[in-house]
């Protein structure tokens, strides 16, 4: 069930988009990927995740998170923001900069592959236990 | 026998044993029936002795009136005091008087030891019988019947008092004794009979309660040996029920090990219980301990990803919850874990969740985690040939729209990165703000994921340093501190260049490794019907023009020989031979047409080198060459002229022309018979060659496109062809 998520990358190397794009398309989920900030927030409708790297020119993964809420409550959507990043200092702050939580080990995409579902079964988990 | 019971036997605070209390009470029975017995006996006795003494009293008295009745009828008061005094003998008689009719006061009266005081005087006969004395009172009548006077007499009841007292004393301390032989008896009896029974069904149970088997031991026929024939068969019955469990234990546990699976279980907030296989501890060891935490079997936090850990931990919580639907919640646990990802011990295991209900409710959860380590493996395995398949497809389609063209873009982009990184550092000019560290950290970030996207390890590491290093400075560059250390500005300068160095690098190991050389670094991709178009356009243009759009249309020569790379080593293999190829001027261009035919051409040549040039090992070794032959293919202009040149033994003129002169060439050169049809040097046909058609075909493909091959020696000895413009297309 959770194969069919959809779900938004963001990150300003392409090759890096590339190879997350591919991994993941292999595990089921429909992916849109993008190296631009503006304008992403119309990408994100119907996304289930959105990934945002951390560090990107002219602004950093917080401000990218913080526009995007932003667009998300206007267009309606309710995705998870995960940030995504090698950093191991970086990764532990993820709640201070408002994200949902964060994916570590960036580059090694068999990693990110088990991350991805676990932040989407807990997703669902959380909303099983506010239903009862 | 083990006992899985967490119920104990209560220990009740020490007190009086059931003995003793019984011998206590039974010595207050016996005590107070003693004493109502000594005194229902006592008390006869002294009825007895009091009744037979106031009988004899009265007899004395009556004696004694006999004796005063004639002296009180004379009034003979001598007389009346020698017989009062007559009882002086008497030792019971404690005091006597006697009284005339007429006198008021006694007219004798006798008193011994304390004299008590004097009675009234008696007016009837009566005996009246007190505590200490008994008081015989007569009225003295003379013969004819009158009142002649009184006596009266105390008898002392002390000697009877202290009789009475002794047999107290003896019936008192007869049941006092009797009391103490009957308590001892009744205990001695009560320990034997009662208590030492019940002590050891205490100690049975006890030791059943141990885990121990024993028989409690009591023979008797009584209660208590009943009680104890009972618990014998109850411990019996209980340690067969054991021994079947232990039995149905160990036939379970003998199944779970012989499971392929780790299987634990689990109850509400994740806490391990004691039943595991032996799989299980040989995985995870001691952290399958009873009492240990699941998640932290699954995701240790040293190591997990948080968000896995994160949501397996939420899975347990909400697993037992009362409201949760298995069916529902068991879709979202994990189906599959990684421990030490990356590390030598990394092991994969597929996870399928069991749930244990009782009454309804989900009470624990059984864990069977599989290793499937060795299927991801070769899965990943075959997945990676698969990706490893596309993506040479991926180059090929690549190559074919223009080539490498996106590690070009990739090295110009990141010389552009390195170029702007440089120029912030020489516009800090020591004091680097928190902007320009910032812009730094993005581009070096940003390179340093592409890096890594073409496996650039050394460029990416020392990226990941300057990254981390940046980092560090973010944190006072955002306070709006500069930085002004020079030791720092110097490092990061130095690992730029060594990154430049690196790119440098890369681009050299990418030219010797395309097959166009340095012709990749500036191909760009167009539509062969457009140069077509535009060569057919310029035909009669000025030469200038002419010579640009054939340049235009050109093929790198790279692009035709480089298969011939793999090809030539495979082939000489395949013969027993060994043989490589060197390919010089890649870059150059090839008219279209020549590209189009010398390939097929490239590859008759290079085949012939190899099955009449290039000798075996055995016999390079003889004649002191390398055991790898060489086949050198060269490609320069003007022409252009492509030489295929080899190491072997060289063309055999001799037995080219006995060939030739078979087939007929009689008056042609000798090394032109290798072109005529038919003729072969080989000794046997082979997969290589021995047909003799190879070279006439090679050199009938490239006259049709205006070039001719001729054959001769090489410099080194071995055979050397080279493919030239033909005469009809230099003079046109």
């Amino acid at each position: 069930m959770t194969k069919k998520a959809k779900i938004l990358v963001i990150d300003d190397s392409e090759v890096v988009l590339a190879q997350v794009k591919a991994r993941l398309l292999r595990e089921g989920y429909e992916l849109v990927t993008t190296t631009q900030t503006v304008g992403a927030a119309r990408l994100m409708l119907g996304c289930e995740l959105v990934v945002i790297d951390y560090h990107m020119p002219g602004m950093d993964g917080a401000e990218v998170l913080a526009s995007l809420r932003h667009a998300a409550r206007a267009i309606g959507a309710a995705p998870l923001f995960y940030l995504y990043t090698s950093d191991p200092k970086i990764a532990p702050l993820y709640s201070r900069h408002g994200f949902d939580g964060a994916f570590t080990a960036k580059g090694d995409h068999e990693a990110l592959v088990t991350q991805v579902a676990a932040a989407l079964r807990m997703a669902r988990l959380k909303a099983l236990s506010r239903r009862s | 026998m083990r006992s899985s019971t967490p119920l104990r036997l209560p220990r009740s605070p020490s007190s009086l044993s059931v003995a003793t209390r019984l011998a206590l009470a039974t010595v207050l029975v016996v005590a107070v029936a003693s004493g109502v017995a000594a005194w229902v006996i006592v008390h006869q006795q002294r009825n007895r002795l009091i009744e037979a003494k106031r009988i004899a009293a009265g007899m004395v008295v009556d004696l004694l009136v006999g004796a005063l009745a004639p002296a009180l009828d004379f009034d003979d008061e001598d007389g009346a005091k020698q017989a009062i005094e007559g009882l002086r003998s008497n030792p019971d008689v404690v005091h006597a008087a006697a009284w005339s009719a007429e006198a008021a006061p006694p007219i004798a009266e006798l008193t011994t030891g304390s004299a008590p005081t004097t009675p009234p005087r008696p007016s009837a006969d009566a005996t009246r019988v007190s505590e200490d004395a008994i008081d015989v009172e007569r009225v003295v009548r003379a013969p004819e019947g009158g009142t002649v006077g009184q006596v009266s007499v105390r008898f002392s009841l002390a000697p009877e008092n202290q009789r009475i007292e002794a047999v107290r004393l003896r019936i008192g301390a007869g049941g006092v004794a009797f009391s103490a032989i009957v308590a001892a008896i009744l205990i001695a009896l009560a320990r034997r009979t009662v208590v030492a029974p019940l002590a050891r069904l205490t100690a049975a149970t006890r030791a059943l309660e141990r885990g121990e088997r024993v028989r409690v031991g009591v023979s008797s026929g009584d209660e208590l040996g009943r009680l104890a024939a009972a618990f014998d068969v109850m411990t019996d019955a209980i340690v067969e029920r054991e021994v079947l469990l232990d039995a149905a234990r160990g036939r379970l546990q003998e199944l779970f090990d012989h499971l392929h699976e780790a299987i634990v279980v689990f109850g509400p907030g994740g806490a391990l219980g004691e039943e595991r296989s032996r799989r299980a501890s040989e995985i995870f060891g001691a952290a399958c301990a009873e009492g240990a935490s699941v998640v932290d079997l699954l995701y240790p936090p040293s190591s997990a990803a948080p968000v896995e850990r994160e949501a397996f931990s939420e899975w347990v919580a909400i697993v037992f919850d009362a409201e949760a639907d298995w069916a529902d919640v068991v879709t979202l646990a994990p189906a599959e874990v990684t421990l030490g990802r990356g590390g030598d011990e990394e092991r994969t295991l597929a996870l399928s969740w069991v749930p244990v209900q009782s009454g309804g409710a989900l009470e624990r959860v059984m864990l069977l985690a599989k290793d499937v380590t060795q299927e991801r493996r070769l899965e990943l395995a075959v997945a990676t040939r698969d990706r490893e398949h596309a993506r040479q497809i991926a180059v090929m389609r690549r190559l074919l729209a223009g080539g490498g063209q996106l590690f070009v873009r990739f090295l110009e982009g990141s010389r552009r990165r390195l170029d702007s990184a440089a120029a912030l550092l020489d516009a800090a000019d020591g004091d680097l703000d928190a902007a320009g560290v910032e812009a730094m950290f993005q581009r070096v970030h940003t390179l340093k994921g592409e890096a890594r996207a073409f496996e650039l390890t050394s460029l990416e590491k020392d990226l990941a340093a300057v990254e981390v290093l940046l980092g560090e400075l973010r944190i006072p560059a955002r306070r709006q501190e500069l930085l002004a250390d020079p030791e720092t500005l110097a490092v990061l300068r130095s690992v730029l260049a060594r990154a430049r160095a690196l790119l440098d690098a890369a681009e050299e190991t990418f030219v010797a490794e395309s097959p166009i050389g340095r012709a990749v670094l500036e191909q760009v991709t167009v539509r062969r019907g457009d140069v077509d178009r535009l060569v057919t356009l310029t035909r009669g243009a000025a030469p200038a023009i002419r010579e640009l759009v054939d340049s235009l249309a050109s093929r790198p020569f790279g692009e035709t020989a480089s298969a011939l790379l793999e090809e030539v080593p495979r082939w000489a293999e395949r013969v027993g031979k060994a043989a490589r190829v060197e390919l010089e001027g890649r870059e150059v261009g090839l008219p279209p047409s020549l590209a189009g035919a010398l390939g097929p051409a490239l590859g008759h040549l290079a085949r012939n080198a190899i099955a009449h040039g290039v000798e075996a090992p055995e016999e390079r070794a003889r004649a002191g060459k390398p055991p790898v032959g060489v086949v050198r293919i060269s490609c320069s202009l003007p022409g252009p002229v492509v030489v295929v040149e080899d190491d072997g033994a060289g063309l055999d003129e001799e037995a080219l022309s006995t060939r030739g002169r078979s087939a007929g060439t009689h008056d042609a050169p000798a090394l032109e018979a290798a072109f005529t049809p038919g003729v072969s040097t080989a000794a046997k046909v082979d997969e290589l060659a021995g047909w003799g058609v190879g070279l006439g075909a090679a050199r009938a493909e490239l006259a049709q496109v205006g070039f001719e091959v001729v054959a001769g020696h090489g410099s080194g000895g071995g055979a050397r062809f080279e493919i030239r413009p033909s005469a009809k297309r230099r003079s046109a």
